[in-house]
């Protein structure tokens, strides 16, 4: 398969050498042709910084960046075939529609007829036909979303870059829009890297990720590396509603003293176990109730189905788990 | 004891905010009031008479004005020696304006996108700074500075390049003995005094353009030139066609700079202050003013055609 996105040891710092921020710090990655890829982290992880170094709106301070076998270190944005949707969608609120969705065109100097013709073929492919006439702040946000959507796809990129794309929206919204993305990643076969915040976003939508911490990638892998496996406290924290157990917790639970992950809809509760303490939260989830029990010191959370008999608020409860789902993560 | 759902009035200010409350236009009302007496009555009703003024004439042998409606007054712009002066006033304005836009740009661009912090400070105080001293006095430092014994006459010769002052003084409708008596210093010090009305509302303009179009708009293939043209001159249009109306009004009603720097051609404020003044021509003095008026206006119908207002 080929490596549409490829990074070497790459940093992007900024402010003085001797007291730089480091944005990026030695990122390696690599992101195959035609996935969907997700770049996950807190908010000044670098996962956006990242993004910008593809798109050429940063420049690295070290190492490679190659697009498709392509040394880019030299080349400005405008001459990289790859295209963003930005987080504010940063559509032109003097053009309407049309000509905002057919820009990439005009600038390579394609006549009219021809780029208008072609943009409404972009704007039918986001369910927006029909909208050519208006003006940007005439639409809603659901629909200026679309429209950079349609306006970073007419230049046919070979990597599109969404940053935050849907972090504007409303949930239901958004709910419809990454059903629609992953659909339209899928049509056109197109490399998609995707910059979000949101676990859930990109546990659903990636086919590969990478969890941004402090400057550097904590773990890459697929959706269910990430969220099973977790390579490291920060990932299971970050990513899921795992719980994480401190070495002695995990030792009085009879495994070894390191760090664990441990699953709620793996835990169980238990009448007697090695460790037990009382219920401090319930927390009404539809399908089921989560139950969060002080373990000794550690917060623990547990998935009672629904239908289960689920404890009071200060009950004393163990725990009970299937060995295996327990996932060790190191002793530091 | 329970607290009361209802406070206590406190005194005048909470009665005023609760009738402000109650009836919301009234705090509008108050506060429009002066300033649409003082724009209504003192401007709009001198700038009536000033209009009526210009349609009445003046008997050439008693020099009494007749107050009958004609269009005499106005015919009598076309003469060739007011309608030079109209020329010499539009051509100076314009070209002024051009300058000032050219020159503005950069300084805005770097305020609005770079600036930050003590750089934003020192920006808006070298703008402003200019305006804190006296008109007068920076026209007077002007003529010594352009005097061929001034700082730019003795630069040249020290560097060897007098000949290009004498090059440009010799060009025709450009002459004088120095650069202070030649229209090029007029043109100088209008550029000069009239600057920062054009930096400005620039600045302003380009500040609401968000980094991400531009960076949107190079994303997209565009070079900086292109980038330019489609997205901050459209962008920026308003703010440039506002400073534009400054520099070129200013220009347009001064009397003071083309009597005290160039080759003393009359321009229209001159030939208003004069015919108002020493001739008692007030009809012509009004006619005179209604130019830069209905140039101005019909400036704005252009811009608005050419989209200027479309992105406010």
């Amino acid at each position: 398969m080929t490596t549409a996105v490829e990074f070497l040891n790459v940093s992007r710092h900024f402010g003085p050498a001797s007291a730089p921020v480091r944005a990026v710090d030695g990122v390696d990655l690599s992101i195959a042709e035609g996935s969907f890829f997700a770049m996950l982290g807190p908010s000044g992880s670098g996962k956006t910084t990242c993004l910008r170094l593809i798109s050429g709106f940063e420049k690295p301070t070290g190492g490679t960046i190659r697009i498709f076998g392509e040394d880019v270190s030299n080349t400005p944005p405008h001459l990289r075939n790859v295209n963003t949707v930005f987080q504010d969608y940063a559509l032109f609120p003097h053009m309407n529609v049309r000509d905002n969705v057919a820009y990439g065109l005009m600038v390579k100097g394609i006549g009219r007829a021809q780029r208008h013709a072609k943009a409404e073929e972009m704007l039918a492919l986001v369910h927006l036909d029909s909208h050519g006439d208006r003006k940007p702040g005439q639409l809603s946000g659901g629909q200026r979303q679309r429209v950079a959507l349609a306006r970073a796809l007419v230049n046919e990129p070979r990597v599109l870059l969404l940053d935050e794309p849907l972090g504007a929206l409303d949930l239901k919204l958004r709910e419809a829009m990454q059903d629609e993305l992953k659909a339209l990643q899928k049509r056109l076969g197109l490399t998609f890297v995707f910059v979000t915040h949101d676990q859930h976003e990109a546990l659903s939508m990636a086919d590969s990720l990478a969890v941004f911490n402090e400057g550097k990638i904590a773990q890459i892998g697929s959706p269910q590396d990430i969220y099973d496996r977790p390579a490291t406290r920060f990932v299971a924290d970050f990513v899921g509603s795992s719980n994480v157990l401190p070495p002695a917790l995990t030792k009085v639970l009879g495994g070894p003293a390191e760090w664990a992950s441990l699953r709620p809809e793996a835990t169980r509760l238990a009448a007697t176990g090695p460790a037990s303490g009382p219920v401090t939260a319930l927390r009404y989830l539809g399908s089921g109730t989560r139950v969060v029990i002080d373990l000794q010191g550690t917060e623990v959370a547990a998935l009672v189905p629904a239908g289960q008999p689920v404890p009071a608020e200060g009950a004393t409860t163990a725990i009970a788990f299937d060995k295996d789902a327990l996932h060790l993560m190191g002793s530091t | 004891m329970t607290a009361s759902a209802i406070l206590p009035e406190r005194g005048l200010a909470d009665r005023l905010t609760a009738v402000f409350w109650r009836r919301p236009r009234l705090l509008l009302a108050l506060l429009l009031t002066p300033p649409l007496l003082w724009l209504g009555v003192v401007y709009l009703g001198s700038l009536a008479a000033l209009l009526l003024q210009s349609f009445y004439s003046i008997d050439e042998f008693s020099g009494v004005v007749k107050e009958e409606f004609t269009l005499k007054t106005y015919g009598e712009l076309f003469r060739p020696s007011n309608f030079d002066i109209l020329v010499r006033t539009v051509t100076m304005a314009a070209l002024v304006t051009l300058a000032c836009a050219v020159l503005a740009f950069p300084i805005a661009y770097f305020a609005a996108r770079y600036a930050k912090g003590h750089w934003k400070a020192a920006f808006y105080l070298g703008v402003m700074l200019p305006l804190w001293s006296s008109y007068l006095v920076k026209v007077y430092a002007w003529k010594l500075i352009l005097a061929k014994e001034g700082i730019i006459g003795w630069a040249a010769e020290q560097t060897h390049t007098s000949w290009i002052i004498s090059g440009l003084l010799s060009i025709p409708g450009l002459e004088g003995s120095s650069l202070s008596t030649s229209p090029i210093g007029t043109f100088m010090v209008f550029v000069y005094i009239w600057l920062p009305y054009m930096i400005l509302p620039m600045q302003a303009a380009l500040e609401r353009v968000p980094n991400s179009m531009l960076e949107a708009s190079a994303d997209l293939g565009a070079t900086r030139a292109q980038t330019f043209r489609t997205v901050v001159l459209p962008l920026a249009l308003p703010g440039v066609i506002a400073g534009s109306i400054f520099t070129f009004s200013l220009t347009l009603g001064d009397y003071i700079i083309p009597q005290i720097i160039g080759n003393s051609a009359n321009f229209i404020g001159m030939a208003v202050y004069q015919l108002q003044g020493t001739a008692g021509n007030i009809p012509l003095a009004a006619a005179f003013a209604v130019v830069p008026i209905g140039i101005m206006l019909v400036y704005l119908a252009l811009a608005r055609r050419m989209g200027a207002f479309d992105a406010l």
